[in-house]
């Protein structure tokens, strides 16, 4: 059975949504396509938090996809220390269109990187990891 | 800078649960299974000695998701809640919320509630769980 259309977002929640709109909007040139609050009982219910409010900011790639911000101001945590190898999600993997240019501007704005942009085994990309506001990895690829 | 969202990353503690549910459930289909280790993935991951198996799971119009089963560092899931700082969900669109609930409920799937239409009457929205508790966002359009 054909279940799924097709992956529409993913969503991240920010520890400070103004430093993680700066990281996509400012540094990886995404664009922004909604910035909205939301306090409904519909919220409230798809989520379980009650009581909430949170903002919401929808950023696309050229192609379209779409990654989602989200700040519960009422219902903050904090940053989680998460190895690369802990169970879940765990990184965004964003295809670039030129991996040495992106690491270079990135490196320049003082994001923290795990390798500069490495050829992989079989010749087909070339890729590195760095970090965005919120300890998620990001991983840049260039397809050669 | 971005082209696009290539993928999402999930590291997975069971991937025989895992590959169940995305490719039974969800309807993703294995693009790539690969063994890695070596230069590049210690270099890009920031280890020595990493082995981890990677599988490329596609949607009919190619947009990917990427489990990973890493063999030689594995850490237990930290237990994060939907508003956990961080990357905390990936939502898919749907062609029918209410039946993807009913059926996912009889398999014994967790939802954080049943299919609720926002306010501005544009989608249908529900949050299930997948294996070992990556939430999943299921989409429906209700208008264009």
């Amino acid at each position: 059975m054909k279940m799924v259309k097709g992956y529409r977002h993913t969503g991240i929640i920010c520890k400070d949504l103004e430093k993680s709109l700066e990281f996509y909007k400012d540094f990886l040139g995404l664009r922004v396509i909604q910035d909205f609050w939301d306090d409904s009982e519909y919220m409230n219910k798809i989520t379980g938090i009650e009581n909430s409010n949170t903002r919401m900011i929808k950023l696309e790639a050229d192609d379209g996809t779409v990654v989602e911000l989200l700040d519960y101001v009422t219902h903050p945590t904090e940053l989680i220390e998460q190895e690369v190898y802990n169970v879940g999600a765990c990184h965004i993997a964003f295809q670039v269109y030129d991996i040495e240019k992106a690491y270079k501007r990135l490196m320049q704005k003082g994001v923290k990187f795990l390798s500069w942009p490495v050829l992989s085994s079989e010749g087909f990309a070339k890729v590195c990891f760095c970090f965005d506001p919120n300890n998620t990895r990001i991983e840049l690829v260039e397809m050669l | 800078m971005i082209i696009n969202i290539r993928h999402a990353g999930i590291v997975v503690f069971d991937l025989e649960a895992s590959l169940k549910f995305y490719t039974e459930k969800l309807g993703f289909q294995v693009s790539k299974k690969m063994n890695e280790s070596g230069v590049f993935i210690d270099k890009v991951l920031g280890f020595k000695g990493l082995e981890v198996t990677t599988v490329k799971m596609i949607l009919g119009n190619g947009q990917m998701i990427e489990l990973l089963d890493f063999s030689t560092h594995r850490k237990e899931k930290i237990k994060k809640s939907i508003n956990n700082v961080g990357l905390t969900h990936l939502a898919f669109t749907v062609d029918n919320v209410d039946v993807i609930y009913n059926s996912f409920i009889s398999d014994g799937i967790e939802f954080i509630s049943n299919p609720r239409t926002s306010p501005d009457g544009f989608v249908k929205v529900a949050f299930c769980k997948a294996p070992e508790g990556t939430y999943i966002e299921l989409v429906e359009l209700l208008k264009e």
